[in-house]
């Protein structure tokens, strides 16, 4: 056995390390531009599969491998807005609503599940880039620093911007009496 | 999960909702890497763009390639449409009628022995509308007479 594994190995270990390591903040960055979790992961798998392939290929060096993923993913979720796909399909019946269905939907669920329509609803009306900020806090749990060393600005400006879309979310659903009533 | 907030009013409680409704999106569990599961990717990728020094080569074969069928399609084409040694000086492009007008007028002087130097032909343009009022340019050829050939 050999102590170093051959570079098509090597390569392959790289991949696996870089896609643990980053591909959630792909989906997530591409979730929030469409907010949609199957959009999204395919967008995220096609980003892994050009790097794949720019490895292949043996093109450029992709010096900052992070940034490359994050390029790519942006680029492909706007291309995905011209798609055939997105012009001419539809949403599977499981998102209808926006809301994801686990199965059938007891009594006790449908309140929270009109509770997440308008959450939806909400992030849906504000800009991206508060939505890139809040998809990374709250579905990746990142502070403030890293998510303002990710996409590339100032960790008062995410401060900022968390606390507003918190304050509108929350001024939003009290007027429209989201909520359990009793 | 967490437990719901009654009412979202206070950005703690829309903290516990944002973070419950991000999380329930969130796939689980998360797929495996794509490689491991044998994909492929679906779109073709960005051509590779050529190297530097191929660019200038190419558009110097380009330019030569031009030239060469400029060059190549003129001569032929002189060589079709050159004049017959009968037909008289060029006129450019006339109606059939006229040129073979122009052309027997030619022969008759060459029959005579005559020489028709280019400074003894005169033209004169003229427009013209016809009663269905559709317009003409009227082209008059006229030869001076020039002494007999020795």
């Amino acid at each position: 056995m050999s102590a170093t594994p051959p570079p098509a190995d090597r390569h392959r270990a790289d991949f696996e390390v870089l896609y643990q390591r980053h591909s959630r903040e792909v989906w997530a960055l591409v979730y929030a531009r469409w907010l949609n979790a199957d959009t999204a992961m395919d967008i995220t798998q096609e980003t892994f599969l050009r790097l794949w392939k720019q490895w292949e290929d043996g093109g450029e060096e992709i010096l900052n491998p992070r940034a490359w993923l994050l390029r790519v993913a942006r680029n492909l979720a706007e291309d995905h807005a011209k798609s055939a796909f997105r012009r001419n399909g539809t949403y599977p019946p499981q998102t209808m609503n926006g809301v994801e269905a686990n199965g059938l939907l007891p009594l006790e669920n449908l309140e929270k599940e009109e509770t997440f329509g308008q959450v939806r609803k909400e992030l849906e009306d504000l800009p991206k880039a508060d939505r890139e900020i809040l998809t990374l806090r709250y579905a990746l749990e990142y502070e403030t620093g890293e998510i303002a060393e990710l996409l590339g600005i100032n960790a008062t400006a995410v401060h900022m911007r968390l606390s507003r879309a918190r304050q509108r979310l929350a001024e939003r659903l009290e007027s429209r009496g989201v909520g359990r009533s009793s | 999960m967490t437990d719901m907030p009654l009412r979202p009013t206070q950005p703690d409680d829309v903290d516990v909702l944002l973070r419950d409704w991000f999380q329930s999106q969130m796939p689980k569990p998360w797929p495996a890497s794509p490689l491991s599961r044998g994909l492929r990717p679906t779109v073709l990728p960005f051509r590779r763009p050529e190297p530097r020094y191929y660019r200038p080569m190419r558009s110097r074969l380009a330019l030569a390639a031009s030239v060469a069928v400029l060059a190549l399609g003129g001569w032929l084409i002189a060589g079709r449409v050159s004049t017959p040694p009968d037909a008289g000086p060029d006129l450019g492009p006339t109606k059939p009628e006229a040129t073979e007008l122009w052309r027997r007028e030619w022969k008759q002087h060459r029959n005579r022995g005559t020489e028709v130097r280019p400074d003894k032909i005169k033209t004169s343009l003229s427009l013209e509308q016809n009663p269905s009022g559709e317009t003409t340019i009227k082209v008059d050829v006229t030869l001076e007479d020039a002494p007999p050939m020795k």
